[in-house]
C-alpha cells in the first residue's frame, strides 16, 4: 500500500483509519471518486452542514475584527444561524479582541516518522492567565477552541477519544513555537476546549500535561508507521456496521445501500464539515471561449 | 538597483546522435553521462552554484528580481530560498508563495509538504485570483454597500465559470430576436464564454467593462457593417454586470474587481494581507496579469523580503490576460536584479537546433536570440510512406516510445505533445501504449463532462426519473443508458429490452415480457433491469430531490451495486462524481432564481446540458500525477507544468493549430491588453506577426524543456484527413537547409 507522495496525516484522515482501515485505504490511497450519499435526508443534511460552515466563518470574520453588527445583518432570518451567534457573542472573554490576542483559523504541521502531520485550528488564543494547576505568573495560557454545530451534545468519554483531542494541543507543541515568541510551548500551558453552538454553557475543557504528549507522539507515529507497512491487501473493514451508513463506499464495500438518517446519526460523524464553493479559475491553462 | 549578469560556466555534457528504429523524424541529442540535470533530482542531491547561493543566502530583508530563460536554475532558487527561510526561523504562514496558476507551484508544495521541512504554519500558495476571492469572502460586509451590490446585507454568490455562463445566456438569449450578433456563425456558447472572457480580460488588464466594445471596435479592420457585434457584445457585457450587481452574484471578473478596487484600497483588509505576509516569492511573474503588478507595485516595498522569478521568453498565458512586458517593470520595485543567462537543461545541439528554429521562425530577432549556433544537430528526415495515414503516426510514435523505454528511459521522461489533445487522439494513443503496457495519462484542463457515457446515463435516467419535466429520453438514449446500468448487457439485449419494454415514457415489468424474449435478454439481466425499473418507480411515486441528492441517490442505492455498471467501473464513478458536483455548484449559483420562477432546477440543467451551456467545457481538478508514465498534453499545458523531459514527441507538426488562434470573433487577447495602440486597427499583418511570435515563445519553450531529444510525428494527411502544412513544418524545412 503506498500513499501518495507527500501525503500529510489529519485528525479526520487519522479518525478515518482507526473508525474503518478500508475506508482510509480507499480515500487516500487509491483515491476512490464514489459519489453515493452518506446522510439521509440529503437536502436537511447539507443545510446542516452549510449553516456550520457559515458559524465557522462567520466567527473568523470576527476575529478579524469586522464589526459585529455589519455580521450578524449577513444571517438575519436564519433562526438557527441567528441564535448560535447570539450564543457566540454572549460568550465570556471573547469580547475583547485587543486582550485576547487571537489567531483565527490557523494551520500547524510537523513531520512525524516518515510524514507530516498537519491540523486547521478554528481559534488559538493566548491569554495571560495560566491554568489553575500552575504557579502564577508562569507563561501564558494557549487555549485551543473548536467550534461544534453537531445537534447532540458528545458525552465527555467520546471527546476524549477522538483523534482530534489528541492531534490537536500535540501538533500546537510540536509546532506552535511560533506564537510562543519562537519557543516550544509547554503542554502544561494548552488547553483545548470544544464549545457547542446548541450548549453554549457545556464546553468540553481538556487540559494537556507532558505525559499526555509523550503519549499522544507514540501513539501518532505508531498508527502512522502502521498505516504505511499496511501491504496490498484490502485493508479490513470496520467491525461496526452502524458506521457503513454513514460512509459512502458501503455500496463498494457490500456492506447495505441506504444512507444512514440524519436523526439517528450519533456523534461520530456530525463533526465533519467539508462544504467549500471552489472557483478553480487557478488550474485552467486553455479553456476555449 | 544594481544589476548583476551571471554566466555559469555550463555542466560538462558529452552528446552523441541518439540512434532510433527506423521511421519519422529525429531531432535528437544526448546526454550520455547521467549529467546532473537540476529539475530531475532531489533538491538534496545537486550543488548549487555561487550565484544561486548568493540569491537563496541573500539578507532576509533583500529584495531581489531574477529572471533568465527556462532551464537556468531561477525555479531551483525559489524553492531553495523558500527553505532557507523556513530554516531561518520565518514562521511559513508569513510566507506568501505567488504563482499566475497552481500548477506551477508544484516543486514548492514538495518542498512546504516534505517531512524534512521545520514544524510550524503552513506557507500560502495563491493566485491574485485565489487571493481576491478569499478577501471577498472574509471583508464582503466592509465593502458590498460601496461596490454597489443592490443586496449588501445578504452574503454573495460566487459563480462558476459554468454558472456565469448560464447567467449570461440567460441575459442574452432573448436578445437574438432583437437581432443581436446578427452576421456572425458561432455556438452560442462560445458566444456566451467569449463575454464572460471579455469581463475577465478588463478587469485584468485593468481597465473599464464599459470599454469593452469601444477598444474591439476601434481595432476593427474588416466590414464596417461587422463592427456592430462589439456593441452587441458591450451590451450584454454590460446587462450581465448590472445583473450581478442586482442579485449579489460574483463572477471570476467582479470578485478580482472588488478586490482590487475595494479591498486593497480598505484599510483592514490591506492591514491583514500586510500583517500576514512578511516574505514574498512569486514565480512565474511573466505569466501573470496587469493587475497582479499594479496590486504588487503597492505590496512589494511593504515585504520584508521578496524574490520576484521572471522566465525569460515565455508568457504562454496571453490568451488569459498574461502581460510579461507589463510585470516586467515590477524589477523596478526590487533592490537588486539579477539575470541567469546559462540553461543547466539544454544541451549544445538542442541549443544549436532551439536557435536554428528561432531564426527559421523569427530571423529578425537572431542577435537577440540567446540560443546558441555551432554545434550540428543530426536530423535524419525520411517521412515513410506508411505515415501517410494519422493512425500510421500514432503506431510509429507508439513504437519509438517503446523503443525508448527498452533502452533505459522512463516513461516519465517522454512526453507526448499536440497543440490540441481531442479525445480520439488521447484514446488511440493511450490504447496503443496499454496494448504495449506503457503506462501514460494525459491531461486536458477543459473537457466536455456532456460527452462522458456516465453522464448521458445518468442524465437520462433523471429525465426518466422526473416525467413532469416531460423530457422524455429517445429509445437510442434508453438504449444506451441501459448498456452502460446494467453490468454485462450488451447492445442487441439492450436494444431488444428498449424496444419492448419502453412506452411512451415508461418502462414495463420484465415479468410483463413474452418468454421467449425473456429467455433471449436472459433473467440474469431480466432481473437487474426490474431492480431498475422497481426503483425508478418508487421514486416516482415519493417527494423529487435536487437533481444532484437524487444522481447520489440512485448512484449509491442501485447503480454502485453488484450487477450493476457502476459497481466496479471506477471511471464512471469519478464522472459521476464530476457531474454531482456539476449540478450541486449550479444549484448553489443559480437555485434560488429558479426557485423564484418556478422552473424546476433539473429540467434546466439537461436542457443547458443539451444547449451546451453548461457540462460543455468541465474545469476538472489537476489529478495526482502517476509516479512514472508517458505523459500526453497540449503543448501549452506541458509548458504550464514548468518542468522538463527527456524525450518531447511533437504530433500533427504540420497542424496549423500550432501557432493559429483558436477563432475568436467576440474577443481578442491583443487588443484587449495594456500594449494595445487605441488608435490602431488590427491588421491582417498584425495577425501574422503575432502568430510567428506565439510559434517562437511556444517552440523556444520546449525546446528549453527537453534534454535529450525531440521526435516529430508526421502524417500527410492530419486528424481529420486534410493535407496541412502550417508555420511550423515550415520552420523546420528552413532550420534544416540551414544545417
Amino acid at each position: 500500500m503506498t500513499l501518495p507522495k507527500n501525503f500529510q496525516f489529519s485528525q479526520s484522515s487519522l479518525q478515518d483509519y482507526v473508525d474503518c482501515p478500508r475506508r482510509f485505504q480507499l480515500r487516500y490511497i487509491q483515491r476512490r471518486a464514489w459519489p453515493a450519499l452518506d446522510t439521509a435526508p440529503a437536502l436537511e443534511s447539507e443545510l446542516f452542514m452549510q449553516r456550520g460552515a457559515q458559524f465557522h466563518h462567520l466567527v473568523h470574520q470576527y476575529f478579524l475584527g469586522i464589526p459585529t453588527e455589519k455580521l450578524a445583518r449577513q444571517i438575519e432570518g436564519d433562526e438557527m444561524l441567528e441564535g448560535w451567534w447570539q450564543n457566540f457573542t454572549d460568550l465570556q472573554g471573547f469580547q475583547n479582541l485587543e486582550d485576547l490576542r487571537a489567531r483565527p483559523e490557523i494551520s500547524l504541521s510537523a513531520p512525524l516518522g516518515e510524514f507530516r502531520l498537519m491540523a486547521k485550528y478554528d481559534v488559538v488564543a493566548l491569554t495571560p492567565s495560566s491554568p489553575a494547576h500552575l504557579p502564577e505568573g508562569k507563561g501564558e495560557n494557549f487555549t485551543i477552541y473548536d467550534w461544534k454545530t453537531s445537534r447532540k451534545r458528545p458525552k465527555r468519554e467520546w471527546l476524549e477519544k477522538k483523534l482530534q483531542t489528541r492531534v490537536y494541543p500535540y501538533l500546537l507543541t510540536r509546532a506552535g513555537a511560533q506564537l510562543n515568541g519562537g519557543q516550544p510551548i509547554p503542554p502544561e500551558q494548552i488547553e483545548m476546549i470544544y464549545w457547542f453552538t446548541d450548549f453554549p454553557d457545556q464546553p468540553a475543557r481538556f487540559s494537556y500535561s507532558e505525559e499526555q504528549f509523550t503519549t499522544a507522539e507514540a501513539y501518532l507515529g505508531g498508527l502512522i508507521a502502521e498505516i504505511n507497512n499496511l501491504g496490498d491487501d484490502l485493508a479490513p473493514l470496520t467491525k461496526d456496521e452502524f458506521r457503513c451508513n454513514y460512509c459512502p463506499y458501503r455500496s463498494l464495500c457490500s456492506r447495505g445501500n441506504k444512507a444512514g438518517l440524519l436523526d439517528e446519526m450519533d456523534e461520530f460523524n456530525e463533526s465533519e464539515i467539508g462544504f467549500e464553493l471552489e472557483l478553480d479559475f487557478e488550474g485552467i491553462t486553455e479553456v476555449e471561449y | 538597483m544594481a544589476v548583476l549578469c551571471v554566466f555559469e560556466p555550463l555542466w560538462s555534457i558529452f552528446f552523441i546522435c541518439a540512434k532510433f528504429p527506423s521511421g519519422g523524424t529525429n531531432l535528437t541529442c544526448q546526454s550520455q553521462n547521467g549529467t546532473p540535470v537540476q529539475e530531475t533530482m532531489s533538491l538534496t542531491e545537486f550543488k548549487l552554484t555561487a550565484s544561486q547561493l548568493d540569491i537563496i543566502e541573500a539578507p532576509l530583508d533583500a529584495r531581489i528580481f531574477l529572471d533568465g530563460p527556462a532551464g537556468s536554475g531561477k525555479t531551483t532558487v525559489g524553492v531553495e530560498r523558500l527553505k532557507r527561510l523556513l530554516e531561518a526561523g520565518i514562521p511559513g504562514d508569513e510566507i506568501l508563495l505567488l504563482v499566475p496558476q497552481r500548477t506551477l507551484a508544484a516543486p514548492y508544495y514538495d518542498v512546504l509538504q516534505s517531512p524534512q521541512a521545520a514544524p510550524g504554519g503552513s506557507a500560502s500558495i495563491l493566485t491574485i485570483g485565489g487571493i481576491a476571492k478569499r478577501m471577498v469572502e472574509l471583508f464582503w460586509p466592509l465593502v458590498s454597500e460601496q461596490a454597489g451590490f443592490a443586496q449588501p446585507n445578504r452574503p454573495p454568490t460566487f459563480l462558476t465559470l459554468e454558472t456565469a455562463q448560464y447567467y449570461m445566456a440567460h441575459l442574452v438569449r432573448p436578445l437574438f430576436s432583437q437581432g443581436l450578433f446578427e452576421g456572425i456563425t458561432i455556438e452560442r456558447n462560445r458566444l456566451y464564454s467569449q463575454i464572460v472572457d471579455n469581463l475577465n480580460k478588463a478587469t485584468l488588464v485593468g481597465f473599464a467593462h464599459t470599454e469593452i466594445g469601444m477598444r474591439l471596435k476601434s481595432a476593427w479592420a474588416g466590414d464596417p457593417g461587422q463592427a456592430h457585434i462589439y456593441e452587441d457584445a458591450q451590451t450584454c457585457a454590460n446587462l450581465f454586470r448590472e445583473y450581478c450587481l442586482e442579485h449579489n452574484l460574483l463572477d471570476f471578473s467582479l470578485q478580482v474587481e472588488l478586490f482590487t478596487q475595494h479591498l486593497w484600497p480598505e484599510a483592514l483588509c490591506r492591514e491583514y494581507l500586510m500583517n500576514q505576509y512578511r516574505h514574498l516569492i512569486i514565480d512565474n511573474l511573466e505569466e501573470d496579469v496587469p493587475v497582479t503588478f499594479d496590486v504588487l507595485k503597492e505590496w512589494v516595498p511593504a515585504f520584508e523580503s521578496a524574490l520576484l522569478i521572471f522566465d525569460l521568453g515565455a508568457g504562454y498565458r496571453r490568451f488569459l490576460g498574461a502581460d510579461p512586458q507589463t510585470t516586467s517593470r515590477l524589477s523596478e520595485y526590487c533592490d537588486t536584479r539579477v539575470s541567469f543567462l546559462n540553461s543547466f537543461t539544454l544541451s549544445e545541439k538542442l541549443s544549436s537546433l532551439g536557435h536554428a528554429l528561432s531564426v527559421a521562425i523569427l530571423p529578425e530577432q537572431e542577435a537577440a536570440s540567446d540560443l546558441l549556433p555551432g554545434a550540428q544537430f543530426s536530423i535524419p528526415y525520411s517521412p515513410l510512406p506508411e505515415t501517410r495515414y494519422y493512425p500510421q503516426m500514432l503506431n510509429w510514435v507508439s513504437d519509438q516510445i517503446e523503443a525508448l523505454i527498452e533502452q533505459g528511459t522512463p516513461p516519465g521522461e517522454i512526453v507526448v505533445l499536440a497543440p490540441y489533445l481531442s479525445d480520439s487522439l488521447r484514446f488511440s494513443l493511450v490504447e496503443r501504449l496499454d496494448g504495449r503496457g506503457i503506462p501514460a495519462y494525459s491531461h486536458r484542463p477543459s473537457r466536455s463532462l456532456r460527452d462522458e457515457p456516465a453522464t448521458q446515463t445518468l442524465l437520462t435516467l433523471a429525465a426518466l426519473a422526473h416525467p413532469e419535466w416531460g423530457l422524455l429520453p429517445s429509445a437510442f438514449e434508453l438504449t444506451y443508458a441501459l448498456i452502460q446500468s446494467i453490468e454485462s448487457l450488451d447492445l442487441v439485449r439492450a436494444r431488444l429490452l428498449t424496444e419492448i419494454v419502453y412506452r411512451k415514457g415508461k418502462l414495463l415489468p420484465f415479468e410483463q415480457i413474452r418468454p421467449e424474449m425473456q429467455e433471449r435478454i436472459t433473467y440474469k439481466l431480466g432481473l437487474a433491469y426490474d431492480g431498475l425499473r422497481a426503483w425508478l418507480e418508487a421514486y416516482i411515486q415519493g417527494p423529487s430531490e435536487e437533481l444532484d441528492h437524487f444522481l447520489s441517490h440512485i448512484f449509491g442505492e442501485l447503480l454502485s451495486q453488484a450487477g450493476y455498471g457502476f459497481h466496479s467501473d471506477y471511471d464512471a464513478a469519478e464522472v459521476a462524481a464530476n457531474l454531482i458536483e456539476s449540478v450541486r455548484k449550479f444549484r448553489w449559483g443559480v437555485g434560488e432564481r429558479l426557485e423564484i420562477e418556478g422552473t424546476p432546477l433539473g429540467k434546466e440543467y439537461l436542457e443547458m446540458v443539451k444547449d451546451g451551456v453548461i457540462a460543455a467545457q468541465y474545469l476538472s481538478p489537476w489529478q495526482t500525477e502517476p509516479e512514472d508514465a508517458v505523459f500526453l498534453a497540449p503543448a501549452t499545458t506541458f509548458l504550464m507544468r514548468n518542468r522538463s523531459a527527456a524525450y518531447q514527441f511533437w504530433l500533427d507538426i504540420g497542424s496549423r493549430g500550432w501557432h493559429e488562434r483558436i477563432r475568436q470573433p467576440l474577443t481578442h487577447p491583443y487588443v484587449l491588453s495594456r500594449q494595445w495602440d487605441l488608435a490602431r486597427p488590427w491588421s491582417d499583418l498584425d495577425e501574422l506577426e503575432a502568430s510567428r511570435q506565439s510559434l517562437h515563445t511556444l517552440i523556444t519553450g520546449l525546446v528549453r524543456r527537453c534534454r535529450e531529444g525531440i521526435l516529430l510525428g508526421i502524417s500527410e494527411l492530419g486528424e481529420q484527413g486534410y493535407e496541412h502544412k502550417g508555420q511550423l513544418i515550415k520552420a523546420l524545412d528552413r532550420a534544416l537547409r540551414s544545417v
